[in-house]
């Protein structure tokens, strides 16, 4: 331990060290790799402004048959991952987009991905 | 002189922390999960032993102090019909024994010093060795000092369930208001 960190500096440091690991705790929220591979097709299609409509989703035929893709478009709605817009006056197309929650999830993904890369040896 | 001086005041100030949080989270305990009380001094839901992996794991000895502090303050209106030595022996091993746990963590390299590299599963199994130690330990002080109706073999099991499902609502509690709070819009940056 750095003896030079008083009591107050140490114990706060490791309360937010802990509060990193209770806020990662599980918690039946998390994703699978197949829920993950429709999420970053879903979210790359908004990211280009050309979001994806529900039927479109569910033809993803690399990605599951429409019944499957459906039950995971349900999943991913239920877990917060994923909305869906309608356009004005026209309320038949269903767009799917990224909620702050799957936004954050991106992001964290993008600082893990530089920190990787910051930490490695030149 | 000026360091040492605000080094031991710092650890004092911790420690009283810890032992007014320990207070305080018995008293709403027993509040709010009265129904749930198995027997004297063991409830199915023990919402302080997650304060005990909090306290313990962030302020160390302090902590350990504080719920040592704290064990007494409750214990001595608690055991109202017991010898002194009772709630004394009682409150040593709530505080002494999950920073005994965490040095033995610690020493076998399944915790950092700081917590680094600390994982939410182990933050788990860790939870549950508290709660599994705790319970042990002050089995073995009632069974040693024979407190009266105690049923050291029977009444393990209540203390340790107790003391695991406070825990886990307490740090599932926290993390719940963590989520809320990075999720709110509003909030300062």
């Amino acid at each position: 331990m750095d003896k030079s960190q008083t009591p107050f500096a140490s114990a706060y440091l490791r309360f937010l060290q802990l509060a990193k690991v209770v806020q990662a705790l599980p918690d039946g929220q998390e994703m699978d790799a197949n829920e993950q591979a429709l999420l970053e097709s879903v979210v790359l299609c908004w990211y280009e402004n050309n979001p994806m409509t529900v039927r479109e989703a569910i033809s993803l035929a690399a990605l599951g048959s429409p019944a499957t893709l459906h039950k995971r478009i349900t999943r991913l709605r239920e877990k917060d991952m994923l909305s869906t817009l309608n356009i004005e006056g026209d309320r038949r197309a269903k767009f799917l987009i990224p909620t702050q929650r799957t936004l954050d999830f991106f992001q964290n993904l993008g600082q893990s991905m530089q920190q990787a890369n910051t930490n490695q040896p030149a | 002189m000026t360091v040492p001086f605000r080094h031991w005041g710092e650890q004092a100030a911790l420690a009283l922390m810890s032992a007014v949080l320990f207070v305080s989270f018995f008293e709403f305990n027993n509040w709010i999960f009265s129904s749930f009380q198995y027997s004297e001094g063991i409830n199915w839901i023990f919402l302080p032993a997650g304060f005990r992996v909090i306290m313990v794991l962030t302020m160390g000895l302090p902590g350990a102090i504080g719920l040592i502090l704290g064990s007494w303050y409750i214990d001595v209106e608690f055991f109202t019909n017991t010898a002194w030595f009772f709630p004394f022996f009682n409150g040593l091993v709530a505080g002494i024994t999950p920073w005994l746990v965490m040095k033995y963590l610690m020493r076998k390299g399944w915790l950092a010093p700081q917590l680094g590299q600390m994982t939410a599963s182990r933050l788990l199994q860790v939870t549950l060795i508290f709660s599994a130690a705790s319970a042990m330990s002050h089995q073995l002080v009632w069974w040693t000092l024979e407190k009266p109706n105690a049923n050291v073999w029977v009444d393990v099991w209540p203390m340790f369930v107790g003391n695991a499902l406070g825990a886990l609502l307490m740090l599932y509690g926290i993390k719940f208001v963590i989520d809320r709070m990075r999720l709110n819009p509003n909030r300062r940056t």
